[in-house]
């Protein structure tokens, strides 16, 4: 079954990448052909956005006591660590095209600094994560920071609606929600969202699988050292 | 009426600790002076280049003294588990909060008017606009003592806590460090009515930011 | 270059490589946990 997962995901991504590399025209407004950038760096901000909203859901639904469970917050975790690759990808594919479109790697722009404050702010999730508490304390400390850097996502994704900035308006989900490219351009973008969507959700559930390996090896480590404790103590308290 | 009855209590607690350890008075504020310092030299003391940089240098500096003014809030509480006895005290999760960040800021209030005498004097500042400054320092101090105060109990009692504070309040609170910056640069320029929209943001953070805390901190206080 | 291929080249080439390094980082240290596992239930 992941076996199928995984060979959807690579063929869907290699169809992406003919179409993206060879099928569309390049663009004279866009940096000619650095505008087959766009079918990376949109569908990696995406990916960003969702993978952030899923662990943002997961830490809600750890904190509810109803729904409690160690599954949400290691899913959490494993979306969390997933998005902030995701995030460092888009920034640094949106330099990479900054500079033959804009003529700068970087600009000062309220997109470009919402979403790097994101990667920081994930960053600092992730470094709370490994911080070596019980997994109660962990899974509430957590899910609270989580939900707090949260609160970066909408304005990231609404800044170039609220600021007229330099950064260009959504290409799908603009004001007037009208597509702004057509033909095998609007077809590649969606392959890539798709197909990046399939990646991110393979890449989740191989994290959390690894998250539930290390949690449990963990936990078993605590148990030998408590046997081993507790037979230290029968040694000490033999003799007496 | 007792929820704030409490906040001054534990407000005036750490206070008095304060007061009576002088941690902020003889190492904090005279920390926010080395650093107006050092910018001078990064900038070459070029005098109209400080003179421009003015209000994000004092801010930056502020910032940093956030993180030592929290690290110190939260570490007179690990000393002689003292942590324990205020959960154990029945106070309520959100006056504690209130308490510990109404004494952050109140230490920031003294730092931001030392550092900001410094900083009129040694980059030849001059003062225009006093009501927006005014304004924006309330408002952009509150902000980051309630989210100081927020991350710092997140972070509390946890192995590497002094490393990972910063981590987590330093992009937390770029919000803060945006809109003071640009509501002092506008009042210095002699412009205040375009500091007004910095304000409103500030306050939006301050509010959300108090709030926040106010909800999370119980939680976060009890052991799980 | 005149098209600008040279950032095509390298945007394609960071994402693939740090999206595969992730994937076979998550691999190989799933793959040494199975096995240390299995190896101490054999203990």
């Amino acid at each position: 079954m992941k076996r199928l997962f995984l060979a959807t995901t690579v063929v869907s991504l290699g169809v992406t990448a003919v179409f993206a590399l060879w099928v569309t025209p390049p663009r004279a407004d866009q940096g000619f052909d650095a505008v087959r950038l766009l079918y990376l760096h949109a569908p990696t901000a995406w990916i960003a956005y969702l993978a952030f909203g899923v662990t943002a859901l997961a830490s809600l639904l750890w904190l509810f006591p109803r729904t409690r469970s160690a599954t949400w917050d290691l899913l959490a975790g494993a979306s969390a660590e997933v998005g902030v690759v995701f995030t460092g990808l888009t920034l640094v594919l949106g330099s990479l095209w900054g500079r033959p479109t804009w003529g700068t790697w970087w600009e000062w722009d309220a997109r470009l600094t919402t979403t790097a404050i994101l990667f920081f702010l994930y960053l600092g999730y992730l470094a709370l994560r490994r911080t070596g508490t019980t997994a109660d304390e962990r899974g509430k400390r957590s899910a609270i920071a989580a939900l707090i850097a949260f609160a970066d996502v909408p304005v990231s994704y609404l800044s170039v609606t609220w600021w007229q900035t330099l950064h260009q308006q959504g290409t799908v989900f603009n004001e007037r929600l009208s597509v702004k490219i057509d033909g095998s351009m609007a077809f590649t973008l969606v392959a890539a969202v798709v197909s990046f969507t399939l990646l991110y959700g393979y890449l989740v559930l191989e994290r959390f699988e690894l998250a539930q390996l290390e949690e449990g090896r963990e936990a078993r480590e605590l148990e030998r050292a408590i046997a081993e404790r507790v037979r230290a103590e029968h040694v000490e308290v033999a003799p007496v | 009426m007792s929820f704030l009855r409490d906040a001054l209590l534990v407000a005036g607690k750490d206070l008095r600790i304060e007061r009576r350890s002088r941690v902020a008075l003889q190492q904090i504020i005279p920390f926010g002076g080395v650093v107006v310092m050092l910018f001078a030299f990064a900038l070459d003391s070029d005098r109209t280049l400080l003179h421009q940089a003015a209000p994000g240098l004092f801010w930056a500096a502020v910032l940093l003294a956030v993180l030592l003014a929290v690290g110190r809030s939260f570490a007179i509480e690990e000393a002689n588990r003292a942590r324990d006895g205020l959960r154990l005290s029945g106070l309520d999760g959100g006056s504690i909060f209130l308490g510990k960040a109404a004494a952050v800021a109140v230490e920031l209030f003294l730092l931001e008017v030392i550092v900001g005498a410094a900083v009129v004097v040694l980059y030849d500042v001059s003062v225009r606009g006093a009501v927006v400054l005014l304004c924006a320092a309330v408002a952009a101090t509150v902000g980051l003592a309630a989210t100081g105060t927020v991350y710092g109990v997140l972070a509390g009692g946890l192995r590497a806590r002094e490393t990972l504070l910063p981590l987590l309040v330093l992009p937390a609170v770029t919000p803060v460090m945006l809109g003071a910056t640009r509501s002092f640069q506008a009042a210095l320029d002699g412009t205040p009515g375009d500091a007004w929209p910095w304000v409103q943001l500030l306050t939006a953070f301050a509010v959300l930011a108090v709030a926040a805390g106010t909800v999370a901190f119980g939680p976060l206080l009890e052991e799980a | 270059m005149s098209h600008n291929w040279g950032f095509v080249t390298a945007g394609y080439s960071i994402t693939t490589a740090a999206l595969g390094g992730y994937f076979v980082w998550i691999r190989l240290r799933t793959r040494h946990l199975r096995r240390t596992l299995r190896d101490e239930n054999r203990d």
